[in-house]
């Protein structure tokens, strides 16, 4: 009796443990569903090359989210992946005065960004007899780059209409980026090109010298360069944008960093010698009926910059004339108008670039040797920021509205090829909202520096913002081609490194 | 001997992870052997069970010793990324020394010191959840003065004064700055109270209840040690690579419920029905003194995980066989339940729910005067997946261990 009921309890006890169905990872073969992996390039720009830290240079490119790509391809019949590796981990090119990266530095009592000094030894020297090459990312790449012929002939550098890092690794002087993927008869392809087409203008303040794509321009370039890869049968992954407004680059400098502190660092008195300096001029708004021009600043709380905004109607001629009835000297006068014709102070809508830590509140000696007193040259507190500092909530509206038009095109265009489409720009979002993105109990934000996310440029993500970039395409490829390769784990990457 | 033993695992981590989070169940040899039931006075290790259970002991004066060696692996695999790690954990040493006396016919008295609480588990410092654990070492001791009265020959009551005393040791990696963290208190320190009733309606049967309150183990003065680049060192996040930091670690309540049937006078069966109170423990928080790398908005010096533990239920059936007059065989079986839940599951408590299959044998010289204990359990973890989505870490787990227990008991009059 009591043997059976010992008995049963081991048989019990035995299914149990016996049922526990391991379903070990070590079993999992790696499929790649009804994709062919063993012949993948990779198109796009500085992110798909592997730009971090203000420049491309070895280690960043060994862990360029089409490098982690492969890596996984290759437990799926994935072939070689080569990449046109630069000379040293630098990243400069001294010839055409491309600098070295940054690298995190104590600057007095902080934390900054510094270029890294040494010699770097990458050349123009074509290194093609090495390639071909399957990570065809250009740094500085627009949609229609890729496909303008000459964009790697070193004779073209000077006009630029060459690009130096295509130059290194064009298969010939005219060859297109698209002719040296296409001719390497790829099976499988990413593709992720139009950041540039926005960002140019973005991080030139939309000041014009860098102006944003036409869509037309856009379409057809895009159309033309997933026609020629999906041409011959291939498979292929596209990306879309991320708004570029949701990068450190626009989102670490606040429009109101002039706090009572800095103001009074070097004269206790500042603030209200300020607001004195500014007191006639204000008069000169509200006469005008434009008191939303007036610049005063707050001894409680943090100040906004003061902005030149080009959009505004121009008020110097008028100021100047009302000046001048006031019985101060045209001279004088001509000048205020023209300091403050166009100005404001910014508000929750602007955007201030990152790169103008280095000049906020600091003399402007250009306006100084052209004559503008000292007292009335400081940078963004009494000499209105240039059109190039700042993006207005106008280029905004420019910016977001080409991000949109740019993005419908990418999607419809996979979806009428059939293509996977990994959505980069929901990663950016999410990447961007309060508390980030998590993996593995580390916290990613897109807080400069101190987020993870993004390297010291502030616009192109670390290795591990890479790898979150890499899962988003494995994802899409997945699920569009009922692969399984596996996803990588970012905090094994190469994130921020302090000194 | 008995010396060696208790000098032995005083120097020694306590215990790999156990299903009830990190309670421990092993707290008497014999009792382990016939799946850790309750309801058995035959010496002073039942101070812990049932401290009414010390006024039933056959001798006046009872010394029992025991301790364990527990070899525990716990797995985790990721399927989205293919990846496989599991801990590699030092053995691990449970130990239990009792002592009761009847100091008159009815009144008894006694000492109990037990490791009820405790882990210890190392996932290694480069592994997938590194940020969340690399290594933890939970120990704890139960001081328990006891007292226990016995009304008439069928009932005795009996409490006891917990006063427990620990240590833990806690590291994890800081990946966003390439750092380590640890957290270290040898003294931590809690208390309460363990309450009981035991009753022998007939000579065949036992029935014990009892109640063993919650403990809050106090870590006042931890230390907490920052391996930074050097550069952070003396930054807002951490004003000091050497901060203190206060936490408090609930330790468990326990209600028991436990009844010891002699089927024919060489086969007894028992059957015990344990609830924890892990509910309570909600959140585990530190709070460093100096440094900002907490997770509280308000709070930043304030580090916060959920937990949300739940209460489980353990059912355990053992028995005992006198094979001959000097010699016991003893089986056992339970199911434990994990108190934690697959969205809250973090590999510094590797829990999950568990069958265990105990088996062993005693043998008793001089009259019964001393026995030897012997056990051992083969302990298996069901795999589950998990969710973690406060850290989004997700999963399989699953743990094993195998456990040897070797006791000596001395009723000498």
């Amino acid at each position: 009796m009591k043997k059976y009921n010992i008995i049963t309890v081991i048989l019990i006890f035995l299914t149990l443990v016996v049922s526990c169905n391991n379903n070990d990872v070590s079993d999992v073969k790696v499929e790649s569903g009804t994709a062919d992996f063993s012949k993948y390039v990779a198109l796009g720009n500085s992110l798909t090359s592997g730009y971090r830290d203000n420049a491309l240079y070895i280690s960043g490119q060994r862990e360029s989210y089409p490098a982690i790509i492969a890596e996984q391809m290759k437990r799926a019949g994935g072939g070689d992946f080569k990449i046109p590796y630069m000379s040293d981990e630098l990243g400069g090119i001294p010839s055409v005065g491309v600098n070295n990266k940054l690298i995190l530095s104590v600057v007095g009592s902080s934390l900054a960004p510094v270029l890294v000094t040494g010699t770097a030894t990458t050349t123009l020297d074509n290194i093609y007899s090495q390639g071909p090459f399957q990570n065809l990312g250009v740094p500085g790449a627009k949609s229609f780059h890729l496909i303008a012929p000459g964009y790697g002939n070193p004779a073209n550098l000077a006009s630029g209409n060459a690009n130096p890092y295509f130059v290194r690794f064009a298969s010939s002087a005219n060859a297109t980026v698209l002719e040296d993927a296409v001719s390497q008869n790829p099976t499988f392809f990413s593709l992720w090109i139009g950041n540039n087409d926005v960002l140019g203008y973005a991080t030139s303040g939309g000041d014009g010298s860098n102006s944003i794509t036409a869509t037309s321009q856009f379409q057809s370039a895009y159309l033309q360069l997933v026609q020629a890869l999906v041409a011959k049968g291939a498979k292929g992954v596209v990306a879309n944008l991320p708004n570029v407004t949701s990068i450190p680059f626009f989102t670490t400098v606040p429009y109101n960093p002039l706090t009572p502190a800095t103001l009074t660092a070097s004269d206790p008195n500042q603030i209200e010698k300020l607001n004195q300096a500014f007191s006639q001029l204000n008069q000169v708004f509200d006469y005008l009926n434009h008191p939303e021009r007036k610049v005063s600043y707050s001894s409680t709380s943090s100040n906004p910059v003061l902005i030149k905004d080009k959009a505004l109607t121009d008020l110097g001629a008028q100021i100047t004339q009302v000046l001048v009835s006031q019985g101060i000297s045209s001279t004088q006068a001509a000048l205020y108008g023209s300091l403050y014709g166009q100005s404001r102070q910014a508000t929750k809508s602007d955007y201030l670039l990152l790169t103008i830590s280095g000049v906020l509140g600091k003399p402007n000696s250009e306006a100084i040797n052209s004559g503008v007193p000292a007292e009335l040259a400081v940078n963004g507190i009494t000499y209105p920021l240039a059109d190039k500092w700042v993006l207005t909530s106008d280029e905004i509206a420019n910016i977001n509205t080409a991000t949109t038009q740019f993005n419908s095109i990418i999607k419809s265009t996979a979806d009428q090829y059939g293509l996977a489409f990994a959505d980069v720009n929901s990663l950016m979002v999410d990447l961007s909202g309060k508390s980030g993105i998590i993996y593995d109990g580390v916290s990613y934000t897109s807080k400069f520096v101190t987020g993870g996310a993004f390297s010291l440029d502030g616009v192109h993500p670390t290795s591990r913002g890479y790898a979150f970039i890499a899962n988003e395409f494995i994802k899409a490829i997945n699920k569009k081609y009922l692969s399984n390769l596996p996803q990588v784990n970012p905090n094994i990457y190469q994130g921020i490194t302090f000194p | 001997m008995k010396k060696k033993v208790l000098f032995f695992t005083f120097f020694i981590t306590t215990i790999l992870v156990q299903a009830g989070g990190f309670r421990v169940s092993l707290q008497g040899v014999r009792q382990a052997a016939m799946a850790h039931t309750s309801a058995h006075t035959r010496d002073a290790s039942v101070a812990f069970f049932n401290p009414a259970g010390i006024a039933f002991i056959p001798s006046k004066l009872s010394i029992s010793a025991g301790g364990f060696g527990v070899f525990g692996k716990a797995e985790y695999q990721n399927r989205e990324i293919l990846y496989k790690s599991h801990t590699d954990n030092p053995v691990s040493t449970p130990m239990a020394f009792n002592i009761a006396y009847k100091a008159t016919d009815k009144l008894s008295v006694g000492f109990s010191l037990t490791t009820p609480f405790g882990s210890g588990v190392d996932w290694g410092r480069n592994w997938a959840g590194q940020d969340l654990i690399t290594k933890i070492e939970l120990r704890s001791f139960f001081l328990q003065p006891t007292i226990a009265y016995r009304f008439n020959d069928w009932f005795s009551a009996g409490v006891g004064f917990i006063h427990a005393v620990g240590s833990v040791n806690l590291q994890r990696s800081l990946s966003a700055v390439n750092g380590r963290m640890k957290l270290e208190d040898k003294n931590a320190s809690g208390n309460g109270f363990n309450l009981g009733m035991y009753f022998k309606p007939t000579k065949d049967l036992d029935i014990s209840i009892a109640y063993r309150s919650k403990v809050d183990m106090d870590a006042v003065n931890g230390k907490a040690d920052f391996d930074l680049p050097s550069s952070l060192v003396g930054t807002d996040l951490f004003v000091t690579a050497h901060d203190k930091f206060h936490a408090t670690l609930p330790l468990a309540s326990e209600f028991t419920l436990g009844v010891t049937y002699r089927v024919i006078p060489k086969l007894s069966v028992s059957a015990d029905w344990n609830v924890s109170g892990w509910e309570r423990y909600e959140y585990l928080t530190f709070e460093f003194e100096k440094n900002k790398i907490g997770n509280d908005p308000l709070h930043p010096n304030i580090s916060t995980s959920p937990k949300f533990y739940k209460s489980t239920s353990t059912f355990r059936v053992g028995a005992e066989y006198l094979a001959t007059d000097v010699l016991a065989l003893r089986l056992g079986y339970y199911h434990d339940q994990s108190p934690v839940k697959d969205v809250y599951w973090n590999p510094e408590t590797p829990s999950t729910d568990n069958n265990a299959l105990t088996g062993g044998v005693g043998y008793s010289f001089f009259d019964k005067k001393l026995m030897l204990d012997l056990t051992g359990i083969y302990y298996v973890g069901q795999q589950r997946r998990v969710a973690n989505e406060f850290y989004n870490f997700y999963g399989d787990a699953k743990l094993n261990s195998f456990i040897l227990g070797f006791g000596i008991t001395w009723n000498p009059f």
